[in-house]
């Protein structure tokens, strides 16, 4: 098959990818906050983080994209399961919402918010891209994890042993009044 | 490995106090494990440890160093003060707690270990000097505390203040993460030291985007300091959380909070300060207004303790507009002198707790000075200092404050504040007038304890000697200042 591709077209198709991932993204997200179940919302949860990998990917952060990936969709999303089947909500409180100002003005803000910050944004001068580490291949990032950042990587270690230990706290024996 | 850059090794020797305090809080799990029913050694432990921790800080203070780890983590007076109130603020906190878990049958071992971890946040915080620790400080303190908050797990308004301090929380710190990416966006750093070189070498003092960001990381702070018009969630979490916890939130994170949002402000900012001043200057205002307002009409003593800690945060802001070390150091002062007097006025409050909650409700102190003459007098020390009447160490941190925002020109703020201040009397007062005033209920007998004796002690010695010798902290918390602001 003879696929070539006329150079004007290329911008074309760069656009079109671009616009297909957003539109992934923002699919997932509105399917996240709208959903009436939680299993659901958290499918969307894992479509948004699709497209958000999808755009690290487009933005030439394959590492990122990587680690968008394992992360959120494979760590993240499945922790997220296990929580809901462990919690079992009631999934009929979820239903009934009281229509109220709160939702449109919600809306109003978050526009109001998304237009001046884009707004600035596409007319501020950034800074040119940080130096690219070799590609930002895992050997590298890895290199300067436990060297230039080995405080921020050992903190973060605590922040996650802490995280453990404070949900382990927060949920063991439930409310039970006899245990604690 | 070739790929790798020259690097060094970091000493550690200067980090000894957080190592110190990372090791206790993982020991407090182990032992909490293995000891079962003999977990009264634990609060032992702890205020073991954070003492030692003060020694090591003490030991340290001739050693600073300003880059270690490729200048991430600065070590000088400022960070050393402000970690000082951090540890007086944990072991105040260890001695208000035994007979507080004993009374509401919390036997929770964890809950010192988190208190611990807490505090190494709270010290990473103040010692950062860039963007992304400070980030991870601030968030190893506030998830210790969103558990600590949650932990009476029987109780409906614990579990309430605890979700909605944590919704509130994260919420602040995405606020905070986008206007830092922001931030590194335009200036292509994390670095505070570096952030402020290259505003003036990018001329990025005019930028409305770096505006946009920098207001993003004063809602962010404005969150964590409980200054209005981002207050709502403290009341709430105040009078829900443990009351020993309640005690450490309006000492520990706050002082933390401050170091960092000072050195963010002064040490990354400096040239923006035409911007960002007015800007502090409205939250101070409104914060002070809405805190001593808003807890004229509170009758549980916690809930008005909260709102006097969102008045005192509007105080403590009058400093950073100051932006002088005279004001830096007004702040400093401030912040222990608020440890003590407020560590004191809870003690009172846990003194009086028993199962049913007693304490917290204002016609609780009915006829105290009849039943119990002595703690009665100490809670009126501690009111005339938050109220700030001399020669209590309230006065002097106020005045010092209030003198530093006046020579830097804001004499408007300064008279709205010594306004509100008297506005403020009126519901400390109150408490003092319930107490000598009216004639008990119950004449409940109070139980005591000697934890809870010494934390009375430590206070109202620090409230008082602090209000008559206030000179060696002052000097200390100036001396420490040339490395703040250049």
């Amino acid at each position: 098959m003879n696929l070539s591709i006329s150079p004007e077209a290329v911008p074309l198709i760069r656009e079109g990818i671009f616009v297909g991932l957003i539109i992934v993204t923002v699919f997932g997200a509105l399917l996240a906050t709208l959903a009436k179940r939680m299993t659901r919302a958290v499918l969307g949860l894992v479509v948004c983080f699709l497209g958000i990998a999808g755009i690290y990917y487009f933005l030439n952060s394959p590492f990122v994209a990587l680690m968008q990936l394992l992360i959120y969709v494979g760590a993240v999303a499945v922790t997220i399961c296990f929580a809901i089947m462990l919690a079992e909500p009631d999934e009929r409180k979820l239903a009934a919402k009281t229509p109220g100002m709160a939702g449109p003005l919600a809306v109003l803000l978050g526009a109001t918010v998304t237009w001046v910050l884009a707004g600035t944004a596409i007319k501020a001068e950034w800074m040119a891209p940080a130096v690219k580490i070799n590609e930002g291949s895992v050997k590298d990032v890895g290199v300067s994890l436990l060297t230039t950042y080995s405080m921020v990587f050992e903190l973060v270690s605590i922040v996650l042993l802490i995280a453990i230990l404070g949900s382990l706290v927060i949920a063991r024996s439930g409310r039970d009044k006899a245990e604690c | 490995m070739d790929t790798a850059p020259n690097f060094i090794l970091t000493p550690l020797a200067p980090l000894a106090p957080e190592l110190l305090l990372i090791c206790l809080g993982l020991l407090l799990v182990v032992v909490d494990l293995f000891l079962g029913e003999k977990r009264h050694i634990l609060p032992w432990l702890a205020a073991l440890g954070t003492l030692t921790g003060l020694f090591l800080l003490g030991n340290g203070s001739g050693h600073f160093s300003d880059g270690l780890f490729g200048g991430m983590y600065i070590l000088d007076a400022y960070s050393l003060f402000f970690k000082v109130i951090c540890l007086i603020g944990v072991l105040f906190t260890v001695m208000l707690s035994v007979r507080y878990l004993d009374t509401e049958k919390m036997h929770q071992g964890e809950y010192y270990s988190l208190l611990v971890f807490a505090a190494v946040g709270m010290m990473v915080m103040v010692s950062a000097a860039d963007m992304i620790v400070l980030y991870l400080g601030l968030e190893l303190m506030a998830l210790s505390v969103y558990c600590l908050v949650g932990l009476l797990k029987s109780d409906s308004r614990s579990n309430e203040a605890a979700l909605k301090y944590f919704l509130m929380g994260a919420f602040s710190s995405g606020i905070l993460l986008y206007g830092i990416s922001l931030i590194y966006g335009m200036t292509g750093t994390t670095d505070l030291q570096l952030i402020s070189q290259r505003l003036t070498e990018l001329n990025l003092a005019d930028n409305t985007l770096l505006f946009i960001a920098l207001g993003m990381v004063l809602i962010a702070f404005s969150f964590k300091v409980a200054a209005a018009p981002f207050h709502m969630w403290a009341p709430d979490a105040y009078e829900g959380a443990p009351t020993p916890i309640t005690a450490f939130m309006s000492v520990g994170p706050k002082a933390a909070s401050f170091a960092v949002l000072g050195r963010i402000l002064l040490s990354g900012f400096p040239e923006l300060h035409v911007h960002w001043g007015p800007l502090i200057a409205g939250i101070a205002l409104l914060t002070m207004a809405t805190g001593n307002i808003l807890a004229i009409s509170q009758t549980n003593i916690k809930r008005m303790l909260a709102y006097s800690s969102i008045a005192h945060a509007g105080f403590a802001l009058l400093g950073i507009l100051a932006t002088s070390n005279e004001g830096v150091s007004a702040i400093m002062n401030y912040m222990l002198i608020y440890a003590f007097m407020n560590m004191g006025a809870f003690a009172i409050i846990i003194m009086l707790n028993n199962r049913e909650r007693r304490g917290e409700q204002l016609k609780d102190y009915r006829g105290l000075a009849q039943t119990n003459p002595v703690a009665a007098a100490l809670m009126l020390i501690f009111m005339f200092s938050l109220t700030g009447i001399p020669p209590t160490a309230g006065f002097i941190g106020k005045f010092y404050l209030f003198l530093a925002a006046m020579n830097a020109g804001y004499t408007g703020t300064v008279i709205a504040a010594v306004i509100l201040s008297a506005v403020s009397a009126y519901y400390y007062l109150r408490v003092v007038r319930y107490m000598y005033m009216y004639d008990s209920e119950k004449g409940e007998a109070v139980a005591m304890s000697p934890s809870l004796t010494a934390a009375l002690i430590f206070a109202v010695i620090g409230v008082i000697g602090l209000g008559v010798a206030p000179g060696w902290v002052l000097e200390m918390a100036s001396q420490s200042l040339p490395a703040l602001a250049q």
